[in-house]
């Protein structure tokens, strides 16, 4: 059982990273498939038609997750694809191949792999998965769209400074020094 | 509405807890930062005055036909900053307005004198192109050699006693920065400065 309010922030947020995602995706295709290419996961023929097929998904579930009764199934996906997400960062960090622009941000933010980006998208499947618990249900008060308005916007500027870190961290990496 | 409120104010401690960890991260970084980039200091080559010695007294006229004494205790306690530059040297105008700010906001007051040599005209022409005209200019080749200046822009800070606290080849406004900073922890080069803090 959860609250309708949880489930809103959620399905909101969840909705906003997806279609960011997709719009940086499709405002740089060039850098995008230069990613993809560099994941060397998927057949060189594959990756073209790619750059628009996984925007066009993630669009999909954007609005899959904002429209009620699509939610359950869209939220299955969105687990899907960001587990498959994740097994790629994960393969290519088993290969040892770090410095590859992980191609998740916006492209003016270019962050190398690391194990913290699987931890985020662990962190997103978990959210994904809270949207299969069933909802509360209560009627809604004034405070309720406030506090998942204002809940979303924290976690966008959150997620935003946790990309700022993780492009940022390992920058000071490489400064080399002491440690 | 009872449930709303507790609602929201999970979410907020949620949220509360994710910004925590988010500073958290953040000053790690910022104390990585301290610890990695390291104090930069003015280059001091090998020169004839060193750091802690009075500095070489010279009494001289400034292109405006001021009369200047350098060296010696200052009579107004200020402490002197000794500017080499060349009008053919980007690096010496780059610095300029560092050294300008130097001169209208350092506390204690530092009196400022940009010094070169060569044909007047042409530093006259420069001192217009970057207005500089508040600033006593000396033209000298003396002053130069007294301090054994072989490389611009390079700078001398002299104390109020007339003693040099620190001086060196000052390529960025850090450099130039950190002569004050040497006097104020008055150790004479960066060598020394790394030197005490490993102890």
């Amino acid at each position: 059982m959860i609250d309708p309010v949880i489930a809103l922030t959620v399905r909101a947020a969840l909705a906003l990273l997806f279609a960011a995602a997709a719009w940086h995706k499709v405002s740089d295709r060039t850098r995008f498939a230069a990613s993809l290419d560099a994941y060397a996961l998927l057949p060189a023929r594959l990756v073209s038609p790619s750059t628009w097929l996984l925007p066009a998904l993630e669009c999909s579930l954007a609005i899959g997750l904002l429209y009620a009764p699509t939610r359950a199934p869209t939220a299955i996906a969105s687990m899907a694809l960001l587990a498959i997400y994740a097994g790629a960062i994960a393969v290519n960090l088993a290969r040892g191949r770090r410095e590859i622009d992980c191609g998740c941000f916006a492209s003016s933010a270019r962050v190398p792999l690391s194990p913290w980006l699987i931890a985020r998208n662990l962190v997103l499947i978990a959210a994904a998965a809270l949207l299969l618990a069933p909802v509360r249900a209560r009627a809604l008060v004034w405070v309720d769209p406030f506090t998942v308005l204002a809940a979303v916007l924290v976690l966008w500027l959150l997620s935003a400074s946790a990309q700022r870190l993780a492009q940022t961290g390992p920058g000071l990496q490489r400064l080399g020094g002491l440690r | 509405m009872i449930d709303a409120l507790l609602v929201s104010n999970v979410l907020l401690w949620l949220l509360v807890l994710g910004l925590a960890l988010t500073v958290l991260a953040l000053t790690r970084q910022i104390g990585l930062l301290h610890e990695r980039i390291s104090p930069v200091g003015a280059l001091s080559p090998q020169s004839k005055v060193q750091v802690g010695d009075p500095a070489p007294e010279l009494a001289l006229f400034d292109l405006h036909d001021r009369p200047l004494q350098i060296g010696g205790a200052s009579n107004d306690e200020s402490r002197t900053l000794l500017f080499f530059l060349s009008p053919s040297c980007p690096v010496c105008e780059t610095l300029l307005p560092t050294v300008q700010r130097v001169a209208r906001t350092e506390v204690p007051r530092v009196r400022v004198i940009l010094a070169s040599d060569g044909a007047p005209e042409e530093h006259r022409v420069f001192i217009a192109k970057k207005r500089i005209s508040h600033l006593p200019y000396i033209l000298s080749a003396p002053l130069g050699m007294s301090y054994g200046v072989a490389k611009l822009p390079y700078a001398v800070l002299i104390d109020e006693d007339g003693i040099v606290a620190a001086q060196g080849l000052v390529n960025t406004r850090e450099h130039l920065e950190s002569l004050f900073e040497a006097q104020r922890h008055g150790v004479s080069s960066i060598q020394e400065y790394l030197e005490e803090k490993a102890k």
